[in-house]
């Protein structure tokens, strides 16, 4: 991490280009971060996990220096904090897990598919975890127990069998982790167009 | 005085319940002294529905039944843990609100350069610059947007329509020719 925040001097193209991705990532998460606060859509910070592996991985097309998606990370989280609306501060630190997962990941495989799916699925494991943490940090550990016990009574007073609700609940995470990776596909999908057309 | 907010967020974590509420107000009128708009936080809609499942449902549903009121039985020990899990996250919130409301842009600046990241002044301003050329765009495209032409054989892919929005602002002297070499070095 420390080495990955050792960032060389930046040439003329990679700072311009670290600040579009920066301003496209950054205007995703105050317009659209905006609008699923207002709406208070459920969850809000897998939707913006999403958009973020996709942004980071086709970012890492044109942002070849080491340590560039954090750098990025960390531009976009300081937009986040000034200009978003409602509570900052676990977006800012979410931004920058997530572009520290994204830049090690593909920093060890390489730029390819695989390695693309994986920064989403990875992403996606610690968003889930993020909004676990969060929640034991802002109410207690014990609102674990408080669900569990909740989640009983009500099944048990609708007749559901145990089972049927634990695979329910396990089936969230399971869904996200799988959209987690297709928006990392879809990024390195994005990445190459880019790649192509700049080519040309 | 950050030093004083660390030191209360960390009471509302290691502390027993029981200590938690009457320390909770004691913080609540501190920061209220402090900034008015603290309190605005339980006039919301999400701050009312947390209070009602920890604090009026939980007590109810969960744990044995030593109290009643209106006909209802609820757990008096449910009620001391939820108003304290309540309690926590008003204070943690509003700690962290006042501490986010005190930081300014230089001091965020003097920690990332503090850190190593020379280049974040660079890249964040000329990003600031970038972003009413680059919303404008984007909104022009959005609404030019029509989603039935994605899908469309020999029309535009989702892929080359993102890419299609971010080329525009990229530095072409950029060598990207070599395809997959960041890795190499």
């Amino acid at each position: 991490m420390l080495k990955l925040l050792k960032i060389e001097k930046l040439s003329e193209s990679n700072l311009i280009n670290t600040a579009v991705f920066a301003a496209i990532w950054g205007l995703a998460e105050i317009s659209l971060g905006t609008f699923l606060h207002a709406s208070k859509i459920p969850f809000r910070g897998a939707i913006m996990s999403l958009l973020a592996t996709a942004v980071l991985v086709c970012a890492k097309v044109v942002l070849k220096y080491k340590g560039s998606l954090i750098l990025l990370g960390i531009v976009t989280a300081t937009f986040r904090l000034f200009l978003g609306v409602g509570f900052n501060i676990t977006p800012f630190a979410a931004i920058i897990i997530e572009s520290v997962i994204a830049e090690i990941v593909i920093n060890k495989f390489g730029f390819r598919r695989t390695a693309a799916v994986l920064t989403g699925t990875l992403i996606m494991v610690y968003s889930i975890t993020h909004g676990l943490i969060m929640q034991a940090l802002f109410l207690g550990i014990d609102i674990y127990k408080m669900y569990y016990e909740l989640i009983l009574k009500v099944t048990n007073k609708a007749g559901l069998s145990e089972e049927l609700v634990l695979i329910l609940i396990l089936l969230i995470p399971v869904i996200q982790i799988g959209l987690g990776a297709a928006s990392g596909s879809f990024g390195f999908s994005v990445g190459n167009q880019i790649n192509n057309m700049i080519e040309d | 005085m950050k030093y004083l907010i660390f030191l209360f967020v960390i009471s509302v974590i290691v502390l027993p319940a029981k200590f938690i509420i009457p320390l909770s107000i004691l913080i609540m009128v501190l920061y209220f002294s402090l900034d008015r708009t603290v309190l605005n936080i339980l006039k919301r809609k999400s701050t009312l529905f947390l209070f009602a499942i920890v604090a009026i449902i939980q007590p109810i549903l969960i744990g044995e039944p030593t109290n009643s009121m209106m006909g209802v039985s609820y757990s008096g020990l449910g009620v001391i843990n939820g108003l304290a899990m309540f309690c926590r996250a008003i204070v943690i919130i509003n700690s962290i609100s006042i501490l986010n409301r005190r930081t300014d842009k230089e001091s965020i600046r003097y920690f990332w350069g503090k850190l190593g990241i020379e280049q974040f002044d660079a890249v964040f301003t000329k990003s600031q610059e970038q972003l009413p050329e680059i919303k404008e765009s984007f909104s022009k495209s959005i609404k030019n947007f029509n989603g039935k032409n994605l899908l469309k054989p020999g029309k535009s892919k989702p892929a080359e329509f993102f890419a299609n929005l971010i080329v525009p602002f990229l530095h072409k002297s950029n060598s990207l020719s070599s395809k997959n070499n960041f890795n190499e070095e």
